[in-house]
């Protein structure tokens, strides 16, 4: 992992207007991206990680969806305010994204190395055999066994597991920057899913590609991130490097989230083994429309205090040997 | 039988048909989807039913529910086979199983308000005259519930749209513990939560459980969920049950093969022992279960097979007290 | 439910004032006439619509005026494509409901009969209806409602499978409830949204096929009037005097129109309301 910064988000506003009201669904996110980095964006449904992925390559639906602010800047470019056109050449070519369905989305009517290939002749102008030889190769490559033959199969004829392998064949196929994976390996079953993210950790260390995991499993946020973002109702709570997150946690929500998860590595501690209970954080994720403009994690916070309720609270950089922002009152610095 | 055990599953199977065809259709096929398991529940227990998909677990909590039909096998609860109760029997037996279902977005008809939900199984028996309450008893038994499964009485209006996922799902439980059951079949009750709400429901079920004496079988596919809750776990593995033991003993001592994958394949939320970690990368997907097989149903994929293996199936045996496994690797099986 | 405010969009408003116009019209008509619409005038053929001569769209090539037998043909045409439509419904709907619930062979041979009565051209179908049970009024109900029943199956067969699946019927049976309880408390009120829609829809449909049927001669019998035997009369003169098709024409157009309109904009708003926000 180089110190190059090869994708800055600044600021990311996205919002939806609803039948209920206006949604602030990304209320402001910041992070950079390090050249062969993987970051993993983690929180519960509704924290905007999800939303944050799709502003940031103009995926979101026009009504009722708008970025309304922040930048996304790339190759000296900000990717919000270049055209159409540009956006969608650098889309599959320079940063692929993969989803977590990959029944849906794939297409079920073309077959696995014509889909491989159609990403390969749009953006690196292969012509047809060429194209065929190289999705053979990469299905070779993502351990799908005989993969001439499989090569003419269609999506509903693979596993789930392997579906999602060629989910990821086809986001890698064009040597892309950045790889951004939503939720790729939630539909999956554990062993699946511990043979998914060798995948992605092999092939993206092979290429120096910067991956961008979102999801809201932390253990593999532990396996397989570089550095971690912490999300919680459109914000960034926390920004640290993984042993940083894991071994220190600044943000009550990281903390809280840590001790609440059953884990196997402290069964002897918990539960019907050793007897104690899990944390639980009280409340329930607050709800996205009419937000007061202080702390979202306030009413659930056991060291809520009085300025929390009052107003948000800044982002504050720690020391560190990597660098990390918690964006937590009791943190705060006088600036 | 001894007095203890609440719940007896002996040899069930349950297999769906597959058919083809248009206008006429014959018959191909069967998916095995429970392929012969057995095991005892004693009262105050709770048996972690654990596996993948397409291992049999849901079918197995469905099938003893009876609200899905045993292909072969018995079920018997209290002594009594379910299989052999006459309708009017079965429905008053109902009384003392119930269910905590998954997704707390389809488990609560959505024109019904949270009270009339929880209320239901309460009418329906009342009506039958197989418990004695009357509306106003029903009410209050009703909110009382509420609050004990930590909603707002004042909640009991509402629709089920109006409501948190959290929120939902303790719908279902105060619906499911209405008619005092013995005993609760939990089918992946926190799967479909977030990790923040998972530990609050889990410590309500864990309360509930002693507050309202009752024995579990929870059924899931997250292994931690599992080890946490549960008393003693079994593992399956297309349509059979692999291993049996104590939750503190089948995490330090895995026996089956597939059971040893399950735990290395886990992600753990410790960046240091994850970068440290051996995993068992299991080889190829789950084979079909429509595929009659005489080999243990883990020959293609297991790391330790041997020839034996190919040829015939083992079946659970004891490995040590409390500690089943179906495996050639071990004496006895 | 009762407690959601609905919110009535324009769409299915303009559908709702349409058929009101429509129903003020019937209504009026059972007790006044601008003229007695059997009775013939031959010196007054084929006139104009005129204010002063009292035939406020003209008369036909009888010399009856249009607006009196447009009137009364409204409330045949109405009442004919409402009660196919609730025999279609209901048939439909049950059997539907039946082969959902059932499933197996059920659904299999249920379906496999909706398939067979849905090849056919609807307007075929009913004309094949017509000709084996005769030329009565109630034979044109009973054929269109036989054209409607594959589509009503169909819909709620498949509304019924989707709930079905929901794990809530699940529970009320393992709460003891037998299947008549479920079938009426809890499936019938969750299929209802696609049925209102279909119902409002196949109002207007019927309307077509029953002026279709009319103006090929099979169902409302003249001198009683009906906008298909209205436009049938009209081919012969339709150069010479256009009112005589015009206006049961848009009578026609106008009540589809507001049914489509009504059918679309329920869909709109009965649909989103299970959308959850963030």
């Amino acid at each position: 992992m180089s110190d190059e910064i090869i994708l800055r988000v600044e600021g990311l506003m996205t919002q939806f207007s609803t039948d209920y009201g206006l949604v602030k669904a990304v209320d402001g996110v910041s992070f950079d991206l390090r050249r062969g980095e993987t970051l993993g964006l983690v929180g519960e449904s509704g924290c905007g990680k999800s939303v944050t992925n799709l502003s940031i390559m103009r995926l979101i639906q026009s009504p009722p969806g708008k970025t309304v602010a922040g930048k996304v800047l790339y190759q000296g470019r900000d990717l919000l305010q270049v055209s159409d056109e540009e956006v969608r050449v650098l889309r599959g070519k320079n940063i692929s994204m993969i989803f977590q369905d990959p029944l849906t989305s794939l297409n079920p009517v073309l077959t696995v190395s014509l889909q491989i290939m159609e990403a390969l002749q749009l953006h690196h102008g292969l012509k047809k055999k060429e194209a065929k030889a190289k999705a053979i190769e990469m299905l070779r490559l993502i351990g799908i066994p005989d993969p001439e033959r499989r090569a003419n199969d269609y999506p509903h004829q693979f596993s789930g597991g392997m579906r999602q392998r060629v989910m990821i064949a086809i986001a890698l196929s064009c040597d892309p920057e950045i790889l951004i994976a939503d939720e790729p390996t939630t539909a999956l079953d554990v062993t699946i899913q511990a043979q998914i993210l060798e995948l992605i950790k092999d092939l993206s260390a092979r290429s120096s590609t910067s991956v961008i995991m979102i999801t809201h499993d932390l253990g593999v946020v532990a396996g397989i991130c570089d550095s971690v973002c912490v999300m919680y109702a459109g914000r960034v709570v926390e920004r640290a490097s993984v042993d940083d997150l894991f071994y220190d946690p600044k943000h009550p929500y990281t903390r809280g989230l840590l001790e609440s998860i059953p884990r196997l590595d402290r069964a002897e501690e918990y539960g019907t083994v050793g007897g104690k209970r899990l944390y639980s954080i009280p409340g329930s994720p607050p709800s996205l429309i009419a937000m007061p403009p202080c702390c979202p994690f306030n009413s659930r916070c056991a060291r809520a205090m009085d300025i929390c309720r009052r107003a948000y609270p800044p982002e504050t950089s720690l020391a560190g040997r990597s660098p990390r922002t918690v964006s937590c009152w009791l943190h705060a610095k006088e600036n | 039988m001894p007095d203890d055990i609440l719940l007896s599953v002996r040899d069930l199977k349950v297999y769906f048909p597959i058919d083809r065809g248009v206008v006429f259709k014959r018959r191909v096929g069967w998916v095995r989807a429970v392929d012969g398991i057995g095991f005892d529940l004693r009262k105050g227990e709770s048996l972690g039913l654990v596996g993948e998909s397409g291992c049999g677990k849901s079918t197995t909590a469905m099938t003893i529910a009876q609200l899905q039909k045993a292909t072969e096998g018995q079920v018997l609860f209290e002594g009594k086979d379910l299989g052999t109760l006459s309708p009017a029997e079965l429905q008053r037996t109902r009384t003392g199983f119930q269910i905590v279902f998954q997704d707390p977005y389809s488990s609560l008809d959505p024109r019904m308000r949270a009270e009339d939900i929880i209320a239901e199984p309460l009418r329906i028996f009342a009506r039958r005259g197989v418990i004695a309450m009357d509306d106003k008893a029903i009410r209050s038994e009703t909110l009382s519930l509420m609050e004990r499964c930590g909603l707002s009485a004042s909640f009991a209006g509402r629709y089920p749209h109006e409501f948190s996922g959290g929120q939902r799902q303790r719908i279902g439980i105060a619906r499911a513990l209405a008619l005092r059951p013995k005993l609760v079949i939990a089918d992946e009750p926190v799967s479909a939560l977030d990790v923040s709400i998972q530990s609050q429901i889990l410590n309500l079920l864990k309360d509930l459980q002693k507050e309202f004496d009752l024995t579990f079988l929870f059924i899931a596919h997250d292994l931690a969920v599992i080890e946490y809750f549960c008393s003693r776990i079994a593992v399956m593995y297309l349509g059979h049950i692999v291993e049996t033991a104590d939750s503190a003993t089948l995490y330090k001592k895995p026996l089956h093969p597939y059971t040893r994958a399950l735990l290395s394949a886990v992600p753990l939320p410790d960046p240091g022992k994850e970068r440290n970690r051996h995993r068992i990368i299991l080889k190829g997907d789950v084979p079909s279960p429509s595929v009659e097989r005489k080999s243990c149903p883990f020959y293609e994929r297991c790391p330790d097979a041997m020839e034996s293996c190919g040829r015939e199936a083992p079946s659970l045996k004891p490995a040590e007290a409390g500690h089943e496994v179906s495996c050639f690797l071990y004496k006895g099986a | 439910m009762a407690s959601r405010k609905i919110k009535l969009n324009s769409i299915a408003l303009v559908g709702i004032i349409i058929i009101a116009v429509y129903v003020v019209g019937i209504v009026v008509s059972l007790f006044w006439l601008p003229c007695d619409p059997v009775a013939m005038d031959t010196e007054h053929v084929l006139e104009a619509p005129a204010l002063s001569s009292g035939h406020l769209l003209g008369t036909d090539e009888f010399g009856r005026d249009i607006l009196s037998r447009i009137m009364k043909g409204a409330l045949v045409s109405l009442l004919i494509s409402i009660a196919a439509t609730a025999i279609g419904a209901v048939l439909g709907t049950l059997m539907g409901i039946w082969a959902g619930y059932k499933g197996g062979r059920w659904d299999h041979w249920l379906m496999r009969l909706a398939d067979v009565l849905f090849s056919f051209p609807s307007l075929l179908l009913a004309i094949f209806v017509m000709s084996i049970l005769g030329e009565k009024t109630v034979n044109v109900v009973i054929a269109i409602g036989l054209v409607y029943i594959p589509q009503f199956a169909r819909i709620s067969r498949g509304s019924v499978l989707t709930i079905k699946s929901n794990e809530f019927v699940r529970a009320a049976k393992s709460n003891g409830a037998s299947s008549g309880f479920i079938l009426f408390r809890h499936l019938l009120p969750n299929i209802l949204v696609p049925l209102i829609v279909q119902i409002s829809l196949s109002l207007s449909v019927a309307i077509l096929l029953e002026s279709s049927l009319s103006f090929l001669g099979l169902g409302v019998q003249p001198p009683a009037p009906s906008w298909g035997n209205m436009l049938s009369g009209a081919r012969k003169v339709m150069v010479i005097a256009p009112w005589t098709a015009v206006y049961p024409g848009l009578a026609i157009v106008f009540l589809v129109l507001g049914f489509n309109l009504l059918g679309d904009g329920l869909r709109d708003i009965l649909d989103p309301r299970m959308r959850n926000v963030g």
